[in-house]
């Protein structure tokens, strides 16, 4: 445990509210998770949940306002203790970050070369050397001409390619841990087969550390040594993604996977978890999920479950020993969970 | 588009411009109660000489298009009549205040420049107590007309403290300078205002953007970060704005000069048309016209330059 | 909280249970802004009943005089009351601007609405001739327009509402071709109302708002435009007591040592103007939600 090479242990973040801002209020709360050496990690939840806000965390990359408490552990290094040249450092050669939409996320005034080199230039690589590195690491994502593409704006690039090149900033800086935070999520379902796979070929190639948050449980599942899934600003379940796949603990995570639309069954109406997604502090005592809980009993409602070890992972759910695992993970005949 | 075309293409806009300009501020003439002649003739006593002098500088016999056309040609090669009060030839009425005008523009400028972005930049960068104070300094100086601001200027410091001439333009350049540093604070202050708004604006909204945290997620040091993404992208409106604002200026200093009595083209254009010196009035409008259309030309072919989104044909993609 | 990417995502079901009372919503500033533009144009309306002198009965002992009790404001250099020309003055500072956007406003509402319903060539010629009208100082339609009718409030007026047209015909332009893609334009004319009737009963409310907002922008750009050619003797003309005109003959007596009317007259002019900015930012930023 103690050697991996993230950990969050306890991690809260608050935001301001009401009226001048001058409540906080929770969004994430009590996160802990770790990452080792090589090991992806996907971290799955709704909007609402939390996840962006974990994955910004790890790199101390916040909004104004926006305060946390807890501990963040890289290979070592309190990262909220951090001065400010160490987190510099730490943000350029260690831990690197692609986004959901890369469009919005990349300088559109400046070409596209421009912003690939510049993570490198900015510690001391010379252009020329720079420029060389990017363009291989360009064929690396599959773009070919890159020379030429670098010359080009963002905007004359479609979605895809620019998420391709925003994973090439990403790795040029040979990071050992990379945030991706959804980022397929804005592209179409073949795109997204593609960037994955290139994500996944550029882990096997240099031992990538990641932390994938999506909505998608099954992709992340797909794609990720282990999965963890997020409910109003906590952590419920944490497994490997084979065990996940096949024996939920949490049912939420159950309600994620039966509600998911399968492309063989005929049904006349989907299945869907009753309600709407909450935030941390929309959440009351007891537990969070149980108010839209098919299983909750009236000690649900009453205390907040730990999130505590069962075989092979961890789950936060009061009747986590009595459902053993036995929660169904696809829907079975028409209704809802 | 390639760039001879841009520029052609907008020369000739220009050019239409100004032709329509020229059109109406010539024509504008025959709109008088009274017809032409006894507008041109005003109160003077109508002596027969003076109505033959009128009726000959003014081909007032002619029909109407040869009337403005040989109008035109004369003013493209610089014969712009003669003034009807001074005796005087109008081109050379015009060329010895245009310095004063000019160099109450340039001065009226750097202080635009310089306050306006300076404390646009300031507040922007600066949470807190400052935008606040800027903002309001900011309305106060947007809601004060430059004759306001000019007269008070002259109370409070000419009149007052002394530390400045209350009229006229001086001689000699630092002499100048001086005589020309009310006036300018006058012309400048609105639209400084202006300018610190529109720049704070456009920085704020900037610095909320999603490349920026891209930037700072790789670890770029701040100051880097603010320069090479925040204020050049956010430069790019403030361009238009400083454009427009120093083509507006031009007119600004028709209301300025008159406040502090400088002999600049826009007190001769105010007396001019007070006293009806109607060939005055045609070429110092049509002048300030021309001033204000190139500098539109001007911010135009930079905006294009400076965001490379924009093809020249002036559509964004 | 600058908008850096967050992935919050507030339920609806989430309310502050207390509503901030309506004059905060509405802002403290924009308050204070209609009591004073209120108080200056009911004493301008009210002007008989609430000056304590004629404005114009000169009276050459007391001339020059500073703040007193019998002259709160003090004196001109004619003797006449500083303080009843102020009241009486805001007649023409206030109500020649307002003729001047009411005119604006109104034909800019007809050629806006015109080119963006009609579209096509009437849209292009339209706006052609904006574009051009745009070319020119505005400052300098007035100055021509004074230069051929003879100095006065009425070509002021008129020259001014020829500059003033041109922008407020491009706002409504931009707003009216907003709201001509909206699904219910399309429904009313499938349902065969004819084109002027839509514009009338359907699009024009709708862009009441942006009306509004513009029209009480452009009030405090003409309110200086015309204080300013009154200034220059172009406009308002003496004795009618007028704020630019109080502002050319204070300057004068401050040079001979009495400030007391131009720092009045200027205060008054920058108050309303300053008010009327205020109030038509808050109209715009509510345009704009």
């Amino acid at each position: 445990m103690t050697d991996a090479l993230l950990q969050v242990s306890d991690l809260t973040i608050t935001v301001p509210a009401g009226e001048y801002g001058a409540d906080r209020r929770p969004v994430v709360s009590g996160v802990n998770l770790q990452i080792g050496a090589g090991e992806a990690l996907g971290l799955v939840g709704e909007s609402g949940s939390g996840k962006s806000m974990t994955a910004r965390a790890v790199m101390r990359l916040f909004a104004p306002g926006v305060q946390a408490t807890g501990t963040v552990v890289f290979d070592g290094c309190e990262v909220f203790a951090m001065e400010d040249d160490q987190l510099r450092l730490l943000r350029a050669h260690r831990i690197a970050m692609i986004f959901q939409d890369p469009r919005a996320h990349i300088n559109p005034v400046r070409t596209v070369g421009a912003f690939l080199i510049e993570g490198l230039c900015a510690s001391g690589v010379s252009t020329r050397d720079a420029e060389r590195r990017v363009t291989s690491l360009l064929a690396e994502v599959g773009i070919s001409d890159g020379s030429r593409r670098m010359a080009q704006l963002p905007h004359e690039l479609s979605g895809g390619l620019l998420q391709r090149v925003m994973i090439a900033s990403a790795v040029a800086m040979d990071p050992d841990l990379l945030l991706a935070d959804e980022p397929t999520t804005a592209l179409d379902v073949t795109t997204q087969s593609e960037v994955m796979a290139i994500l996944a070929q550029l882990r096997t190639e240099r031992g990538l550390a990641l932390l994938f948050i999506t909505h998608d449980l099954e992709l992340a599942a797909a794609t990720c040594d282990s999965t963890a899934v997020m409910y109003a600003g906590s952590i419920v379940e944490r497994q490997s993604s084979r065990q996940l796949l096949t024996h939920p603990y949490h049912p939420y995570s159950s309600g994620l996977m039966v509600s998911r639309p399968d492309l063989d069954v005929v049904r006349q109406r989907l299945p869907v978890i009753e309600g709407q997604p909450i935030a941390a502090f929309e959440a009351g005592e007891g537990c969070a999920f149980a108010p839209r809980c098919g299983y909750s009993q009236p000690a649900c409602l009453a205390t907040t479950p730990a999130l505590v070890a069962v075989q092979g992972g961890e789950v936060a759910c009061h009747r986590a020993s009595e459902l053993q695992g036995q929660l169904p993970t696809a829907m079975e005949g028409g209704g809802d969970v | 588009m390639s760039w001879p075309r841009f520029l052609v293409k907008r020369v000739l806009a220009l050019l239409v411009v100004l032709l329509v300009a020229s059109l109406l501020v010539y024509g504008s003439l025959y709109l008088a109660p009274g017809g032409p002649l006894s507008f041109l003739v005003g109160t003077r006593s109508a002596t027969p000489e003076l109505i033959a002098q009128v009726t000959a500088q003014y081909h007032l016999n002619d029909p109407f298009l040869v009337r403005y056309f040989t109008w035109l040609a004369d003013v493209l090669h610089g014969d712009l009549g003669r003034s009807l009060v001074y005796r005087e030839a109008v081109s050379s009425l015009i060329a010895s205040r245009f310095l004063t005008t000019l160099l109450l523009v340039v001065y009226a400028t750097v202080l635009i420049l310089l306050v306006g972005l300076g404390t646009g930049i300031w507040a922007a960068l600066r949470r807190g107590v400052a935008g606040r104070v800027v903002t309001g300094w900011n309305v106060a100086s947007l809601s004060t007309p430059a004759f306001v601001l000019g007269a008070l200027l002259i109370v409070v410091f000419a009149l007052g403290l002394g530390w400045f001439p209350v009229y006229g333009s001086g001689s000699g350049f630092g002499d100048r300078l001086w005589h020309l540093t009310l006036p300018a604070i006058a012309l400048a202050l609105s639209s400084a205002a202006y300018l610190s708004r529109i720049s704070s604006a456009s920085i704020t909204s900037e610095m909320g953007k999603e490349h920026v945290e891209t930037a700072m997620s790789r670890g770029l040091p701040r100051k880097l970060v603010v320069r090479r993404h925040v204020l050049r992208n956010a430069s790019i409106p403030v361009i238009t704005v400083v454009g427009l604002t120093i083509a507006g200026l031009v007119a600004g200093t028709v209301v300025v000069e008159n406040v502090f009595a400088l002999d600049g083209l826009g007190s001769l254009l105010v007396r001019a048309i007070l006293q009806r010196d109607y060939a005055v009035v045609q070429a110092v409008v049509l002048l300030l016209t021309i001033v204000f259309v190139l500098v539109n030309l001007v911010v135009d072919v930079l905006y294009s330059l400076v965001d490379p989104r924009l093809s020249l044909d002036g559509d964004a993609l | 909280m600058s908008g850096v990417a967050t992935s919050m995502d507030h339920s609806p079901s989430e309310r502050s249970p207390r509503r901030a009372p309506w004059w905060r919503r509405v802002g403290i500033a924009p308050l204070c802004a209609i009591v004073i533009l209120a108080v200056m144009i009911l004493a301008a309306v009210f002007a008989p009943l609430v000056a304590p002198y004629n404005p114009n009965t000169p009276d050459l002992l007391a001339a020059l005089q500073g703040p007193s009790a019998a002259h709160p404001l003090g004196t001109d250099a004619l003797g006449r009351d500083t303080l009843s020309r102020l009241i009486y003055g805001g007649r023409t500072t206030l109500l020649g601007p307002i003729v001047v956007i009411l005119l604006s406003t109104v034909l800019g509402l007809l050629l806006g609405v015109a080119a963006a319903w009609r579209g096509g060539s009437i849209d292009t010629v339209i706006s052609r001739i904006v574009d051009v009208l745009f070319s020119i100082p505005g400052i300098v339609f007035a100055l021509v327009t004074v230069a051929i009718l003879g100095a006065g409030l009425g070509s002021v007026v008129i020259g001014l509402t020829i500059a003033y047209t041109p922008y407020a015909a491009r706002v409504i332009r931009g707003g009216a071709l907003r709201e001509r893609r909206m699904p219910y334009i399309s429904a009313a004319w499938i349902q065969g109302r004819s084109g002027s009737t839509i514009a009338r009963r359907h699009l024009v409310p709708n862009i009441r708002p942006l009306i509004l907002a513009q029209a009480v922008a452009a009030l405090g750009f003409a309110v200086i435009d015309l204080a300013s050619m009154s200034f220059l003797g172009l406009g308002v003309q003496p004795p009618t007591p007028d704020w630019g005109l109080m502002v050319k003959s204070g300057l004068d007596s401050a040079v001979r040592g009495q400030p007391t009317e131009v720092i009045v007259a200027s205060v008054a002019i920058a108050l309303f103007v300053g008010a009327v900015t205020v109030l038509g930012d808050r109209l715009s930023t509510g345009v704009n939600k």
